[in-house]
């Protein structure tokens, strides 16, 4: 029963994080790039 | 045939209206002024309906409609952040997303107005143009600036991603050069502290401003290495494990705690030295900031003018640094620089794009109309409302009436001035304004707690005749929408003892001639007026110094602390007689209050007037 649970717990838990993980990359840019000279960036459109 | 395009900012904070004729801002006002509720962010059927009768127009004479910024956009982002906040941010998760989501939600903001227009029931309703948040900005800042070229920066908390922008402006055209992205944002920066210093966010900051210069920079170092890493172009990132906005409802958690000194300030809890230092140190750190992108604008771009917008571009002390360094020959900044003015500006970028030419350029004047875009009420109206109300008044002749201001002004007396159309923007410019004398040395403690009821270590502000500026403040250029901090000129400054005051005793100090206007570190935020942008206004600053020799007055907004400022005339008589306002001034008419009925009131108004 235990190891079901687990199963479950696992597909259902680490699944989404780990899409989500995916999906992201950092879009936020929280880790800060240590040899970047300019934190512009061009913009792609209006504004 | 004229082009009218109405822009439409809403439900985030400051919902406005703003109607544009042929690329001309012809009206515009903020919801709150109708609805009575400070930074009203709901529809803004009351200011939308204002623009058209202002106009005489119905809905069907309304070429497009422009809406101030992209929900879907915005709604990316604001999923990556819940996303990429998982699993921590399952409770911001499960309050926010249904805002987003449910029918007549954010992301189905243009449905939303559509829908509210058509509840109007004035006329068809138009196409829906959307234009992003901070394209809505730059619009606002150049097209209405007097300059036929520019470079434009953008500076705010955020709009769907972008929080800081570069742009060129040429003509009818504004080019996209570079942004930084969310959730690096000087303005979210200069919230956090707000909110650490127990103010409220996005009405707060100001405060946060008006009392650096109490404080020493003792934490900008600090800012500075652990918080926002600054390049020398201006671009910045900031450490996110001191922001709590990624995760959760509020700026700030615990690192920060651990970093300044301990827990943030209760809000209406005591001032300490604390908070006084951290205003100074953001402040310094945010006009450092201003200052390098501002030079990083004029690199970019080869311009000599320079065009603001964005709620940082309303902290008018990093303004004055802008101002003062000369990186530029002149700056222009768009009065309602915070979100209301997205609408006006949305509205221009529509306008631009179906052709309008902006003919007041080379004229040396910018298109605002001196930012007097709202209801105004002649005296027929007002005189049918004394009447009916029974108020007591004297009705006069124009040179006299502003005979009898100015003598009472330089009586001491406080003056409500309720003249010509409402300001739009944050600021009152003399149509919606509580005047006083400058030179007074009790005016200051005296309006902040008779009129204001409210603390007393933030300073007033100056209007002074245009031609005179000089002669009082060490000001480059003009500063007509009182954006611009400049220091109280040398020749009225007055040497001044400081022997054991610290913190708000200060402010007690008498350092100039104008005490009433002087900040503790002989600053002032000043208002230029010319007889162009504000006849009567002009006048009566003119007979003011004729009586007195000084062409300087004390300007604040007619309001009391929490409210916005006065629309109606019933507004302006509510507040009259809320407050120890002597005098009010309201088209031809003079009321005294010596003559007026007691006034009282069915509720305790100060109750019901939340705190800002």
């Amino acid at each position: 029963m235990t190891d079901v649970l687990l199963f479950i717990t696992y597909f259902l838990v680490a699944t989404p994080i780990g899409l989500a993980r995916r999906l992201i990359n950092d879009p936020l840019s929280r880790r800060r790039n240590r040899r970047a000279t300019t934190y512009w960036t061009v913009s792609d459109r209006r504004g | 045939m004229p082009d009218l395009v109405l822009g439409i900012s809403a439900f985030y904070h400051d919902s406005a209206a703003a109607l544009v004729r042929d690329g001309v801002p012809v009206a515009a006002a903020q919801e709150e002024r109708f609805s009575r509720m400070r930074h009203d962010s709901s529809f803004p059927a009351q200011a939308v309906r204002y623009c058209l009768e202002e106009l005489g127009v119905s809905l069907s004479d309304v070429t497009a409609v422009a809406y101030y910024e992209d929900p879907r956009l915005k709604f990316r982002r604001v999923l990556a952040t819940l996303i990429g906040a998982a699993p921590t941010g399952v409770t911001s998760f499960r309050e926010t997303l249904p805002s987003w989501l449910r029918d007549g939600g954010k992301l189905r903001a243009v449905e939303v107005v559509r829908r509210e227009l058509e509840a109007l029931a004035r006329g068809a309703v138009p196409e829906i143009a959307v234009r992003r948040h901070h394209e809505s900005h730059a619009a606002s800042a150049f097209f209405p600036s007097p300059y036929p070229s520019a470079a434009v920066l953008c500076v705010d908390g955020v709009g769907e991603w972008a929080t800081t922008t570069l742009w060129h402006g040429r003509g009818t055209a504004l080019t996209p050069l570079s942004e930084i992205r969310f959730p690096h944002s000087l303005g979210l920066l200069y919230s956090a502290f707000t909110y650490f210093c127990g103010f409220k966010v996005d009405s707060g900051e100001y405060k946060l401003m008006g009392l650096a210069p109490y404080g020493k920079p003792r934490y900008a170092d600090l800012i500075r290495e652990r918080l926002i890493d600054v390049m020398p172009d201006g671009s910045f990132h900031m450490n996110m494990r001191y922001f709590e906005y990624l995760r959760g409802q509020v700026m700030t958690g615990r690192a920060f705690e651990r970093l300044f000194d301990g827990p943030r300030r209760p809000p209406e809890g005591l001032l300490t030295e604390r908070e006084f230092d951290l205003a100074a140190s953001v402040q310094e750190v945010t006009e450092e900031v201003m200052l390098r992108l501002a030079r990083t604008a004029q690199e970019r771009t080869g311009e000599s003018k320079l065009c603001l917008a964005g709620g940082v571009a309303l902290n008018c002390v990093a303004n004055g640094k802008i101002v003062d360094s000369g990186i530029f020959d002149e700056v222009w900044i768009q009065p309602a620089a915070g979100d209301a003015g997205g609408a006006l500006g949305a509205a221009l970028a529509v306008a631009m794009e179906r052709g309008a030419t902006r003919d007041h350029v080379g004229s040396g004047r910018d298109a605002m109309s001196g930012a007097l875009l709202g209801p105004a009420f002649d005296d027929t109206q007002i005189a049918a409302f004394l009447r009916s109300n029974e108020i007591p008044h004297r009705r006069l002749e124009p040179g006299r009436m502003v005979d009898d201001v100015a003598a009472a002004l330089a009586d001491g007396k406080i003056v409500g001035w309720f003249q010509d159309r409402m300001e739009f923007g944050p600021r009152a410019l003399g149509a919606r304004s509580i005047l006083g004398d400058a030179r007074d040395p009790v005016m200051q403690s005296a309006m902040n707690l008779k009129i204001k009821f409210r603390e007393s270590f933030r300073p007033f502000a100056p209007a002074v005749l245009a031609a005179d500026a000089k002669d009082y403040f060490d000001l480059r250029q003009e500063s007509p929408y009182m954006l611009v901090v400049a220091q109280v000129a040398a020749a009225r400054r007055i040497p001044v003892i400081e022997t054991e005051e610290t913190g708000i005793d200060l402010l007690r100090l008498q350092r100039s001639t104008i005490p009433a206007v002087t900040h503790v570190d002989g600053s002032a935020r000043v208002q230029t007026v010319t007889a162009e942008s504000n006849p009567a206004y002009h006048e009566l600053l003119t007979a003011f110094k004729a009586r007195t020799g000084c062409p300087v007055l004390v300007n604040t907004s007619f309001n009391v602390r929490g409210e916005p400022i006065v629309n109606s005339l019933r507004d302006a008589y509510t507040c009259f007689m809320r407050t120890n306002i002597d005098m009010l001034a309201m088209g031809s008419f003079l009321l005294d209050k010596s003559e007026q009925p007691a006034w009282s009131e069915e509720s305790d108004w100060r109750a019901e007037i939340p705190l800002d």
